[in-house]
Formats: structure tokens, sequence, C-alpha cells
């Protein structure tokens, strides 16, 4: 469906929303169906890494996904979200319709129309969606891991082969052969998920 | 009074003809216009005026939607019957400076594209590659997509080979496994959007490794089958070296053959013991025999002051034939590589905890 890069962009794009639309994102909707559909895509975008059928939505909010739950999402989502610009709406076919979120990250703005012309400014923080909720990729949070992993490896190897626990030999193949996949890894990250590292792990 | 009413429709005239000039004037200035059109009329004409001495700044989508599977993407434009190539691209706006000075007419120019999906490997790139460096091509166009057979998940110990693949989840076709590293399919004619979907299965990596003699069976297998492995383990001289145990992994060895069941990236290694006897069959007796008869010769001489043992003798013997070395532990990589696993589950667990990574992300990547 969408290509991972597409899903990526989707996640670092900070979107600017009005306070009649950032409302839906805030703690006192929390028991509107709105701000349930929101966070019920932004889930099973997760899990399908792709745009979600109304279906899908209805069951995860309501709990049902016979018509009358679905037009009732639909409606909601056409109502306010595709207006407010937070949701996309994608026509594979004629029979196949899929939603997904057009950000994960939004900052809450106030339009200022003054004789200059109109200008924007932010109020209070950005909002972000649940990391948990994220359309990343196994791939990525492996890669975290690992690098985690291979960096913590090194840490021991040297203090191992300053302690005299290991040969000289034996030391420099390991410190060879795993640096050369920390590089590896390191690579992968820079190259295909630039910005998401930062975003996803120091942010935390 | 006659001159006063003279002079008066003169100053009249005068004041009549400069605001009529001024006006004419402003007429003319506010005629100038901007009219946009599309060939093929995909998208509506409009017309904008032209504010004499203000820079207008034309601006169009390089891509819109024409129905549920495609899009149209700018090519070109006319200016004034002068045409104009677009570097090509998927998203945001062209712009165009237009002079204002006098009328202007521009024509733009857009291809229909349609989007063709790859699913189950990121190791892929078409043939030949998009205009729109995307995955979406003109209308018309034959594409085929050019795949890693193999990719390595994890270096050195997890890999996918890619085995078959699909075209709109309707035509399946197997992937020979031959020597080649890449695969490509035929070409698909862009009329309409396409899904390619290629199916793969895990290989796993089997290291045979030992500190003496050279390892048989090292190799990529597939999960669940058994892989016979071997040593041949040589000698150095006179000491040889003979198999003792296996070590790392699930090894059935009943003495003489060994197999690994493979579900898994999987290092064995082989403990080989030195053997001696050779040594002491060819040097450590005839010494003995030696020493034994000169011993008699010289007790024969000189009072016996001390009698050594013959196993002292032999242990002084093998301790000049092999020179002392320093003892290290021994499975170091083994725990090593257990190390760098505990860690990598630990910092899983820590994304977890900290509600980076969901609870069917979690389960499904420490499954694996």
């Amino acid at each position: 469906m969408l290509s991972e890069e597409d899903l990526i962009a989707r996640i670092l794009k900070i979107k600017q929303l009005k306070e009649n639309c950032f409302k839906y994102l805030e703690e006192r909707s929390n028991q509107l169906l709105t701000q349930k559909i929101l966070f019920a895509i932004s889930e099973l975008t997760a899990e399908e890494m792709g745009p979600v059928k109304l279906s899908q939505i209805a069951q995860k909010t309501t709990g049902e996904k016979d018509k009358l739950k679905q037009d009732l999402v639909r409606l909601t989502i056409e109502k306010s979200l595709l207006k407010c610009g937070l949701v996309e709406k994608l026509k594979y076919a004629s029979n196949d319709v899929r939603y997904i979120l057009t950000a994960y990250q939004f900052q809450k703005i106030k339009e200022i129309d003054s004789f200059r012309g109109e200008s924007t400014q932010p109020i209070g923080d950005v909002f972000e969606l649940p990391k948990n909720t994220w359309p990343l990729s196994d791939e990525f949070y492996l890669l975290l891991a690992k690098k985690h992993g291979y960096e913590e490896s090194l840490n021991k190897l040297h203090s191992d082969y300053d302690a005299d626990v290991i040969p000289r030999g034996k030391y420099e193949t390991l410190n060879s052969d795993y640096k050369k996949s920390l590089d590896q890894i390191n690579e992968r990250l820079d190259s295909k998920y630039s910005g998401l590292e930062a975003l996803v792990v120091s942010e935390s | 009074m006659k001159l006063l009413i003279i002079f008066g429709l003169v100053l009249f005239g005068i004041f009549f003809t400069s605001v009529y000039n001024d006006l004419a004037y402003g007429q003319f200035s506010n005629t100038s216009t901007l009219k946009v059109s599309f060939e093929n009329n995909l998208l509506p004409s409009y017309e904008v005026p032209l504010i004499s001495g203000q820079i207008f700044t034309l601006s169009q989508n390089h891509s819109w939607v024409q129905d549920e599977t495609s899009r149209y993407n700018l090519e070109s434009y006319t200016l004034d019957g002068e045409k104009v190539k677009l570097s090509r691209t998927a998203r945001g706006d062209f712009t165009l400076s237009v002079p204002t000075d006098s009328s202007h007419s521009v024509v733009f120019s857009a291809v229909p594209q349609y989007a063709l999906s790859v699913d189950g490997t990121n190791d892929f790139s078409f043939l030949p590659s998009s205009p729109t460096n995307d995955n979406w091509f003109d209308s018309g166009t034959e594409v085929s997509v050019n795949v890693q057979k193999t990719t390595e998940i994890e270096n050195n110990k997890v890999r996918q080979e890619i085995t078959g693949w699909s075209l709109d989840n309707v035509e399946f076709w197997e992937i020979e496994n031959d020597a080649s590293t890449s695969f490509t399919t035929p070409p698909i004619m862009l009329n309409e959007y396409h899904q390619v979907d290629f199916f793969a299965e895990y290989q796993y990596k089997l290291n045979v490794i030992s500190d003496n003699g050279e390892t048989t069976g090292s190799g990529w297998y597939e999960q669940g089958i058994t892989v016979p492995i071997g040593i041949e383990s040589g000698g150095d001289g006179l000491v040889l070296n003979s198999l003792s145990e296996w070590e790392g992994a699930d090894v059935t060895y009943d003495g003489n053959t060994a197999q690994v069941f493979i579900d898994g990236p999987v290092t064995v290694s082989a403990k080989v013991e030195k053997n001696y006897s050779l040594v002491i069959g060819m040097i450590v007796i005839p010494i003995l025999v030696i020493g034994a008869v000169g011993f008699r010769k010289f007790k024969n001489r000189v009072p016996v002051v001390e009698e050594k043992p013959v196993e002292r003798i032999v242990e002084k013997v093998i301790e000049r034939v092999e020179a002392p070395e320093k003892k290290y532990e021994d499975g170091y990589d083994k725990k090593f590589s257990d190390y760098l696993s505990e860690q990598i589950k630990s910092k899983l667990q820590e994304m977890h905890n900290s509600k980076i990574i969901s609870d069917s992300k979690y389960s499904k990547i420490n499954n694996f």
C-alpha cells in the first residue's frame, strides 16, 4: 500500500492545527468518538503498517462493525477529522477505501490577522500520539536494540581484554567484527530512518 | 465679465483633459491578464488580472488526483507559445514569476501516472526508475522490479531468501534457486494500479569452529533440517589432536558422526585435546631406557642420593617438549555472544516498558 518512507514522513511531520481541530487531541475530549477514532486509526495503522479499513476502525472503537456503526464512524471522520486534515482518505478501488493519519505530532496554533497580513502563532508544546502507536517497522526497533547491544558488548570486550581475560588475537578479531556490525547498523539507521532515532529514543 | 467666462472655460478644459488622461491611463493599466489553461482540459482554465508594477507568482501543484488509483503529474508548460520542460517531481508546488507588463497565457501539460506497490522486501529497485523518483509511473510505461534474492537480517546469523512472487495477488510464480544474486520480474504494463508481492523464507547461519583443525558443515540452512558436521583435527608433528566433545548447541554425537538441528542461528565449537602417546612412544620411552641403562652404570660407581619416580621424569620431558602457555577461559565466544543477545533483549524490554514498542510488536520481535 503506502511505502515505509511515506509512513516515516508522516511520523516526522509536525502538523499545525487550529484550536477548533486541536481540541480532538486534548484530554477533555477523551470520551468523544472523534478522539477514539483518531487513536484507533493510529493503533491499527501501526499493526498493519498501512492505511486501515472503516470496518476495522468501527470494530476497534465500538466493538462492532455492522453497517450502522460503520456509517457512524464514516460520518464522524468526514465531518471532523477529514475537514481538519487530521486524517487522509485513500481510495484504492471503488470498494476499497482506507484511512490513515496525516501526522503523529501536532502543534496548536492561533491565526493572527493584522495590518501586516495573516500569520500564525504556536500555542503550547507539540502534542504527539503515543509512540507505541507509530507505524515503525520491526526492523527499526531491532536496529535500535542491536545498536545498544553491540555498543555494550564492545565496552565489555575492552574491559575483558584489559583484565587479561582473553588473548590479544581473539580481542582483535571480536573487536573488528563487532565494530563492523555496529557501523552497518548505524549506516542503516542514518540512511533509512534518518531523524527517527533521536525522536523515538532521546526524547522518550 | 466675458473675459472671466472665457478664462473659466479654458481652465475647465485644461482640468478635464488632465483628468480624462489619468482615467484612460488607469483603465489601460488594469487590462493585462494571465490566462491559465491545461492541455486536454485536465483542469478548468482560469484568468487572473495582472497589476502593473507588481510581481505575480503563478503556483500549480506538481501532482493531483485523477481517480481512486491514478494521478496527473506536471510535465511541461507553455508560456506565450514557448514550451518549457519541467524537472519532474511528485510533491510540492511549481511556481512561476509572470511579468505584468502585458497579458500572457500559460498552458500546463501533465501525464497520467499509476502506482506500482512492492511488498515483502525493502531491497528492490524499479527498471526503469520512476520519472518522479517514487513508485508512480507514466501511463503506458513497462516497468520491471529487480529484487536482491538474499537480504541479511542479522549479520552472519539470519537472512531472508526470496522464493516467489505474485502480481495483484492473482498470478503466482516461483523464483528459481540458482547462483544469481538478484531476480527481475518480467515487464509490467502500468496502465492501472499494480501490486507485486515477494515471498521469502528465513535461513540461519551454522558456524562450526575450532581452535585446531579444519571443520565442515558451516553454511546457511533453512529451519527444521539436520546438518552433519565434522572436524579434521590433524596434529602438530608428533603431538596428535583428537576431538573430545562438541559445545554450543544440541549436537547429536555418537563418537563418530555429529549432527546439528537448525532451529535458529547456531555456533558449535569442537573441543580438541592434544594426544601425546606418540611423543611418549617415540621420545620418552627411549630416553627412559637410555636413562635406566646409564643409571645402572652410574649406580655401580656413585652412591645413590635420591630416587626420582618415573612419573616425574615423564612430566619433565613433556614440559620440555611443550612450551608453557598462559591458560585463558574456555568458551569466551559463546559467553560473549550470549552477552550481546542479553543486551539486545534488555533494550527491547526497556523500549517496551517505556511504551515505545506496542505489546503486539514486542511479542512478535521477541519471538523472532
